[in-house]
Protein backbone atom coordinates (compact mmCIF):
# COMPACT_ATOMS: atom_id res chain seq x y z
CA UNK A 1 0.00 0.00 0.00
CA UNK A 2 3.02 2.09 0.87
CA UNK A 3 4.68 1.25 -2.84
CA UNK A 4 1.72 1.97 -4.87
CA UNK A 5 0.98 5.25 -3.05
CA UNK A 6 -2.56 4.28 -1.30
CA UNK A 7 -0.68 5.00 1.80
CA UNK A 8 1.75 8.10 2.15
CA UNK A 9 4.04 8.56 5.02
CA UNK A 10 2.46 10.04 7.81
CA UNK A 11 6.40 11.33 9.13
CA UNK A 12 5.60 14.98 9.70
CA UNK A 13 8.99 16.15 10.99
CA UNK A 14 12.86 14.60 10.32
CA UNK A 15 14.69 16.34 14.26
CA UNK A 16 18.22 15.05 12.85
CA UNK A 17 20.50 12.10 14.01
CA UNK A 18 19.49 10.12 16.66
CA UNK A 19 21.37 11.63 19.61
CA UNK A 20 20.32 12.35 23.41
CA UNK A 21 19.06 15.81 22.63
CA UNK A 22 16.95 14.91 19.68
CA UNK A 23 15.44 12.22 21.50
CA UNK A 24 15.01 15.09 24.45
CA UNK A 25 13.16 17.02 22.10
CA UNK A 26 10.82 14.26 20.99
CA UNK A 27 9.89 12.98 23.94
CA UNK A 28 9.11 16.92 25.13
CA UNK A 29 7.22 17.38 22.38
CA UNK A 30 5.36 14.17 22.55
CA UNK A 31 4.51 14.81 26.16
CA UNK A 32 3.16 18.11 25.54
CA UNK A 33 0.64 16.94 22.88
CA UNK A 34 -0.25 18.36 19.61
CA UNK A 35 2.31 16.95 17.68
CA UNK A 36 1.16 16.33 14.01
CA UNK A 37 1.83 12.82 12.62
CA UNK A 38 5.27 11.47 13.46
CA UNK A 39 8.55 12.79 14.75
CA UNK A 40 11.63 10.97 12.90
CA UNK A 41 15.12 10.77 13.86
CA UNK A 42 17.49 9.10 11.31
CA UNK A 43 21.28 8.60 11.60
CA UNK A 44 24.16 8.14 14.23
CA UNK A 45 26.23 11.16 15.24
CA UNK A 46 30.32 10.37 13.67
CA UNK B 1 27.77 0.75 19.87
CA UNK B 2 26.63 3.84 20.51
CA UNK B 3 23.11 3.16 22.06
CA UNK B 4 20.94 6.30 23.91
CA UNK B 5 19.59 4.94 26.71
CA UNK B 6 18.95 5.45 30.63
CA UNK B 7 19.82 4.55 34.19
CA UNK B 8 16.70 5.69 36.11
CA UNK B 9 13.00 6.84 35.20
CA UNK B 10 13.50 10.74 34.94
CA UNK B 11 11.38 13.81 33.56
CA UNK B 12 12.12 14.42 30.48
CA UNK B 13 14.26 17.54 31.20
CA UNK B 14 16.16 15.67 33.42
CA UNK B 15 20.05 15.90 32.57
CA UNK B 16 20.47 12.30 32.97
CA UNK B 17 16.83 11.70 31.57
CA UNK B 18 18.74 10.54 28.14
CA UNK B 19 22.57 9.24 28.37
CA UNK B 20 24.82 8.27 25.67
CA UNK B 21 26.57 4.75 25.99
CA UNK B 22 29.03 2.82 24.47
CA UNK B 23 27.51 -1.10 24.60
CA UNK B 24 28.67 -4.12 23.14
CA UNK B 25 27.52 -5.26 19.64
CA UNK B 26 24.61 -7.88 20.36
CA UNK B 27 24.71 -11.42 19.05
CA UNK B 28 21.64 -13.05 17.18
CA UNK B 29 19.76 -15.50 18.41
CA UNK B 30 18.43 -18.38 16.61
CA UNK B 31 15.26 -16.87 15.07
CA UNK B 32 16.51 -12.93 15.67
CA UNK B 33 18.16 -10.24 13.23
CA UNK B 34 21.19 -8.20 13.73
CA UNK B 35 19.83 -4.66 12.37
CA UNK B 36 21.78 -1.71 12.02
CA UNK B 37 19.77 1.07 12.41
CA UNK B 38 19.47 4.30 10.16
CA UNK B 39 16.23 5.86 11.04
CA UNK B 40 14.27 5.53 13.83
CA UNK B 41 10.65 7.01 14.82
CA UNK B 42 9.24 8.30 18.33
CA UNK B 43 6.04 7.14 19.64
CA UNK B 44 4.09 8.02 22.94
CA UNK B 45 4.83 4.52 24.00
CA UNK B 46 8.39 5.38 24.51
CA UNK B 47 7.82 8.81 26.81
CA UNK B 48 5.32 5.99 28.78
CA UNK B 49 8.31 3.75 29.31
CA UNK B 50 10.74 6.35 29.80
CA UNK B 51 8.46 8.45 32.57
CA UNK B 52 9.20 8.55 36.53
CA UNK B 53 7.53 5.69 38.67
CA UNK B 54 8.62 8.33 41.48
CA UNK B 55 8.80 11.93 42.27
CA UNK B 56 12.42 11.64 44.00
CA UNK B 57 14.93 10.99 41.17
CA UNK B 58 16.51 8.55 43.51
CA UNK B 59 13.82 6.41 44.84
CA UNK B 60 14.29 2.95 43.97
CA UNK B 61 11.18 2.77 41.73
CA UNK B 62 12.70 5.00 39.63
CA UNK B 63 15.87 2.42 38.62
CA UNK B 64 16.24 0.75 34.84
CA UNK B 65 15.25 -2.66 34.20
CA UNK B 66 17.48 -3.19 32.75
CA UNK B 67 20.34 -0.65 32.64
CA UNK B 68 20.73 0.85 30.76
CA UNK B 69 17.34 0.78 29.16
CA UNK B 70 17.30 1.56 25.40
CA UNK B 71 14.03 2.83 23.92
CA UNK B 72 12.93 2.93 20.55
CA UNK B 73 10.52 0.63 19.18
CA UNK B 74 9.93 1.83 15.03
CA UNK B 75 13.04 1.23 13.38
CA UNK B 76 14.31 1.01 9.97
CA UNK B 77 17.81 -0.31 8.92
CA UNK B 78 20.25 -2.81 6.94
CA UNK B 79 20.26 -6.52 8.20
CA UNK B 80 23.87 -6.82 9.69
CA UNK B 81 23.70 -10.59 10.81
CA UNK B 82 21.07 -13.24 10.90
CA UNK B 83 20.41 -16.73 13.21
CA UNK B 84 20.82 -19.78 12.30
CA UNK B 85 17.23 -20.87 12.04
CA UNK B 86 16.05 -17.15 10.37
CA UNK B 87 14.57 -18.19 7.05
CA UNK B 88 12.84 -15.03 5.50
CA UNK B 89 16.09 -12.69 5.85
CA UNK B 90 19.59 -12.18 5.02
CA UNK B 91 22.31 -9.64 5.60
CA UNK B 92 21.95 -6.49 3.31
CA UNK B 93 18.07 -6.87 3.26
CA UNK B 94 16.53 -3.07 4.08
CA UNK B 95 13.96 -4.01 7.07
CA UNK B 96 11.26 -2.51 9.06
CA UNK B 97 9.93 -2.98 12.51
CA UNK B 98 7.68 -2.01 15.46
CA UNK B 99 10.22 -4.06 17.66
CA UNK B 100 9.08 -5.59 20.76
CA UNK B 101 8.80 -3.72 24.16
CA UNK B 102 10.21 -6.43 26.29
CA UNK B 103 13.53 -6.58 24.47
CA UNK B 104 16.37 -3.58 23.89
CA UNK B 105 15.01 -1.01 21.76
CA UNK B 106 15.93 1.01 18.62
CA UNK B 107 18.09 4.10 19.64
CA UNK B 108 21.19 1.99 19.04
CA UNK B 109 23.97 1.70 16.41
CA UNK B 110 22.47 -2.37 16.23
CA UNK B 111 19.38 -3.97 17.79
CA UNK B 112 18.13 -7.77 17.79
CA UNK B 113 14.61 -8.65 16.71
CA UNK B 114 12.97 -11.79 16.19
CA UNK B 115 12.41 -12.12 12.21
CA UNK B 116 8.46 -13.02 12.56
CA UNK B 117 7.76 -9.63 13.60
CA UNK B 118 10.33 -7.72 10.64
CA UNK B 119 8.58 -6.91 7.18
CA UNK B 120 10.69 -5.95 4.35
CA UNK B 121 10.59 -1.58 3.82
CA UNK B 122 8.93 -0.65 1.04
CA UNK B 123 10.97 0.20 -2.02
CA UNK B 124 11.30 3.76 -2.98
CA UNK B 125 10.34 5.36 0.03
CA UNK B 126 13.04 7.64 2.27
CA UNK B 127 14.19 5.45 5.74
CA UNK B 128 12.56 7.92 7.81
CA UNK B 129 9.36 8.16 6.17
CA UNK B 130 9.49 3.77 6.42
CA UNK B 131 10.37 4.43 9.79
CA UNK B 132 7.82 6.36 10.98
CA UNK B 133 5.25 3.55 9.51
CA UNK B 134 5.25 0.40 11.42
CA UNK B 135 3.90 1.05 15.02
CA UNK B 136 0.59 3.21 14.14
CA UNK B 137 0.12 1.63 10.94
CA UNK B 138 -0.50 -1.65 12.67
CA UNK B 139 -2.35 0.15 15.59
CA UNK B 140 -4.67 1.64 13.19
CA UNK B 141 -5.11 -1.44 10.88
CA UNK B 142 -6.13 -3.61 14.43
CA UNK B 143 -8.29 -0.48 15.57
CA UNK B 144 -10.19 -0.15 12.05
CA UNK B 145 -10.55 -3.59 11.22
CA UNK B 146 -9.71 -6.07 13.98
CA UNK B 147 -11.56 -3.67 16.90
CA UNK B 148 -13.95 -2.29 15.53
CA UNK B 149 -14.81 -4.93 12.79
CA UNK B 150 -14.92 -3.02 9.48
CA UNK B 151 -13.52 -4.50 6.33
CA UNK B 152 -10.18 -3.63 4.52
CA UNK B 153 -11.74 -4.60 1.36
CA UNK B 154 -14.81 -2.11 0.68
CA UNK B 155 -17.54 -4.36 2.21
CA UNK B 156 -18.27 -1.54 4.48
CA UNK B 157 -18.11 1.37 1.41
CA UNK B 158 -19.67 4.56 3.08
CA UNK B 159 -19.75 3.09 6.48
CA UNK B 160 -19.00 6.33 8.40
CA UNK B 161 -16.04 6.42 11.14
CA UNK B 162 -15.56 8.94 13.58
CA UNK B 163 -11.67 8.78 14.29
CA UNK B 164 -11.10 11.13 17.80
CA UNK B 165 -7.30 13.17 17.15
CA UNK B 166 -6.98 12.29 13.41
CA UNK B 167 -3.81 14.12 13.06
CA UNK B 168 -1.70 12.14 15.16
CA UNK B 169 0.78 9.38 14.18
CA UNK B 170 -2.26 6.26 14.81
CA UNK B 171 -4.99 8.75 13.42
CA UNK B 172 -3.08 9.95 10.54
CA UNK B 173 -2.38 6.19 9.07
CA UNK B 174 -5.71 5.31 10.42
CA UNK B 175 -7.53 8.09 7.87
CA UNK B 176 -5.64 6.72 4.92
CA UNK B 177 -6.86 3.15 5.70
CA UNK B 178 -9.89 3.98 6.26
CA UNK B 179 -10.13 6.23 3.25
CA UNK B 180 -8.35 3.16 1.58
CA UNK B 181 -11.20 0.89 2.50
CA UNK B 182 -13.82 3.34 0.97
CA UNK B 183 -15.31 4.33 4.50
CA UNK B 184 -17.04 7.51 5.08
CA UNK B 185 -13.95 9.40 8.06
CA UNK B 186 -14.93 11.91 10.28
CA UNK B 187 -11.93 13.27 12.12
CA UNK B 188 -11.24 15.50 14.75
CA UNK B 189 -8.74 18.12 14.59
CA UNK B 190 -8.55 21.42 16.60
CA UNK B 191 -6.32 23.78 15.53
CA UNK B 192 -6.19 25.01 11.63
CA UNK B 193 -2.92 22.76 10.55
CA UNK B 194 -3.94 19.80 11.98
CA UNK B 195 -7.70 20.50 10.83
CA UNK B 196 -5.90 20.61 7.07
CA UNK B 197 -3.99 17.64 7.72
CA UNK B 198 -6.37 15.50 8.35
CA UNK B 199 -8.24 16.91 5.13
CA UNK B 200 -5.36 16.01 3.00
CA UNK B 201 -4.92 12.48 4.14
CA UNK B 202 -8.63 11.82 3.07
CA UNK B 203 -10.81 12.48 5.86
CA UNK B 204 -14.26 13.60 4.47
CA UNK B 205 -14.83 15.68 7.74
CA UNK B 206 -13.52 17.36 10.27
CA UNK B 207 -14.42 18.33 13.38
CA UNK B 208 -13.13 20.02 16.64
CA UNK B 209 -12.58 17.30 19.69
CA UNK B 210 -12.75 20.50 21.98
CA UNK B 211 -15.93 21.73 20.78
CA UNK B 212 -19.41 20.34 21.75
CA UNK B 213 -19.32 17.15 19.26
CA UNK B 214 -23.08 16.80 19.22
CA UNK B 215 -23.56 20.47 17.56
CA UNK B 216 -21.22 19.58 15.05
CA UNK B 217 -23.13 16.07 14.37
CA UNK B 218 -25.92 18.11 13.62
CA UNK B 219 -24.42 21.17 11.56
CA UNK B 220 -22.50 18.01 9.47
CA UNK B 221 -25.69 15.78 8.74
CA UNK B 222 -24.31 12.97 11.09
CA UNK B 223 -27.06 10.89 12.37
CA UNK B 224 -25.07 8.26 14.17
CA UNK B 225 -21.47 6.36 13.80
CA UNK B 226 -21.37 2.84 13.82
CA UNK B 227 -17.97 2.76 14.64
CA UNK B 228 -15.61 5.39 17.15
CA UNK B 229 -11.91 5.09 17.51
CA UNK B 230 -10.44 6.85 20.01
CA UNK B 231 -6.32 8.09 19.52
CA UNK B 232 -5.92 10.68 22.59
CA UNK B 233 -7.73 11.37 25.90
CA UNK B 234 -10.60 9.17 26.90
CA UNK B 235 -11.65 10.24 29.65
CA UNK B 236 -12.49 13.38 28.13
CA UNK B 237 -14.12 11.60 24.65
CA UNK B 238 -15.59 9.01 26.73
CA UNK B 239 -19.37 10.58 27.00
CA UNK B 240 -19.70 12.13 23.64
CA UNK B 241 -18.94 8.40 22.15
CA UNK B 242 -21.44 7.05 23.72
CA UNK B 243 -23.93 9.43 22.95
CA UNK B 244 -22.72 9.41 18.94
CA UNK B 245 -22.54 5.77 18.43
CA UNK B 246 -25.21 4.23 16.94
CA UNK B 247 -26.92 1.45 18.14
CA UNK B 248 -25.21 -2.28 17.95
CA UNK B 249 -22.29 -0.07 17.27
CA UNK B 250 -18.38 -0.75 18.55
CA UNK B 251 -15.71 1.92 20.48
CA UNK B 252 -12.71 1.03 20.56
CA UNK B 253 -9.69 3.07 22.24
CA UNK B 254 -5.69 3.02 22.16
CA UNK B 255 -5.47 4.83 25.61
CA UNK B 256 -6.50 3.96 29.07
CA UNK B 257 -8.74 6.00 31.59
CA UNK B 258 -7.34 7.32 33.82
CA UNK B 259 -10.78 7.41 36.04
CA UNK B 260 -13.63 4.93 36.08
CA UNK B 261 -15.82 4.69 32.54
CA UNK B 262 -19.94 4.30 33.09
CA UNK B 263 -19.89 1.79 30.77
CA UNK B 264 -23.56 1.02 31.54
CA UNK B 265 -24.55 3.77 29.14
CA UNK B 266 -23.65 1.41 26.29
CA UNK B 267 -25.75 -1.01 27.60
CA UNK B 268 -29.22 0.14 26.07
CA UNK B 269 -27.67 0.43 22.69
CA UNK B 270 -26.00 -2.95 23.20
CA UNK B 271 -22.54 -1.13 22.18
CA UNK B 272 -19.11 -3.04 22.13
CA UNK B 273 -16.09 -1.21 23.62
CA UNK B 274 -12.38 -2.65 22.67
CA UNK B 275 -9.02 -1.87 24.22
CA UNK B 276 -6.02 -1.66 21.12
CA UNK B 277 -2.62 -2.31 22.31
CA UNK B 278 0.11 -3.57 19.07
CA UNK B 279 1.84 -5.29 21.71
CA UNK B 280 -0.64 -7.58 22.42
CA UNK B 281 0.61 -10.25 19.93
CA UNK B 282 3.78 -10.33 19.75
CA UNK B 283 3.90 -10.44 23.69
CA UNK B 284 1.44 -13.20 23.97
CA UNK B 285 2.33 -15.10 20.83
CA UNK B 286 5.99 -15.25 22.35
CA UNK B 287 4.65 -16.24 25.56
CA UNK B 288 3.15 -19.31 23.93
CA UNK B 289 6.23 -20.26 21.79
CA UNK B 290 8.01 -20.12 24.99
CA UNK B 291 5.12 -22.62 26.33
CA UNK B 292 4.58 -24.80 23.71
CA UNK B 293 8.44 -25.27 23.97
CA UNK B 294 8.97 -25.03 20.35
CA UNK B 295 10.64 -22.38 18.55
CA UNK B 296 8.39 -20.93 15.75
CA UNK B 297 4.72 -20.21 15.66
CA UNK B 298 5.05 -17.09 14.00
CA UNK B 299 2.61 -17.69 10.68
CA UNK B 300 0.19 -15.48 12.27
CA UNK B 301 2.46 -12.86 13.32
CA UNK B 302 3.60 -13.20 9.65
CA UNK B 303 0.17 -12.85 8.29
CA UNK B 304 -0.31 -10.36 9.90
CA UNK B 305 2.56 -8.50 8.95
CA UNK B 306 1.71 -8.93 5.08
CA UNK B 307 -2.00 -8.20 5.99
CA UNK B 308 -1.02 -5.01 6.96
CA UNK B 309 0.57 -4.31 4.19
CA UNK B 310 3.31 -3.27 5.10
Amino acid sequence: MVEDGRVLTTRHEVLGAINTENLRTAHRRLEGGHVIGKLVLAGFDD
Amino acid sequence: MKAIGFERHLPVDHPEAFRAFELPVPEPGPHDLRVAVEAVSVNPVDTKVRAPRHADPDHPDNRADPSPRVLGFDALGVVDAVGAEVSRFEPGDVVFYAGDIGRPGSNAEFQLVDEAIVGHAPRGVEPGDAAALPLTTLTAWETLFDRLGLSPDGADAGTAVLLINGAGGVGSMAIQLARAARLKVIATASRPESRQWCLDLGAAVVVDHFGDLSDQRAEHGIIEVPAIACFNDLDRHYTAMAELVAPQGRLASIVGNKSPLPFQELRDKSVGFFWEYMFTRPRFDTAARIRAGRARSSIRSRRWWRTAGC
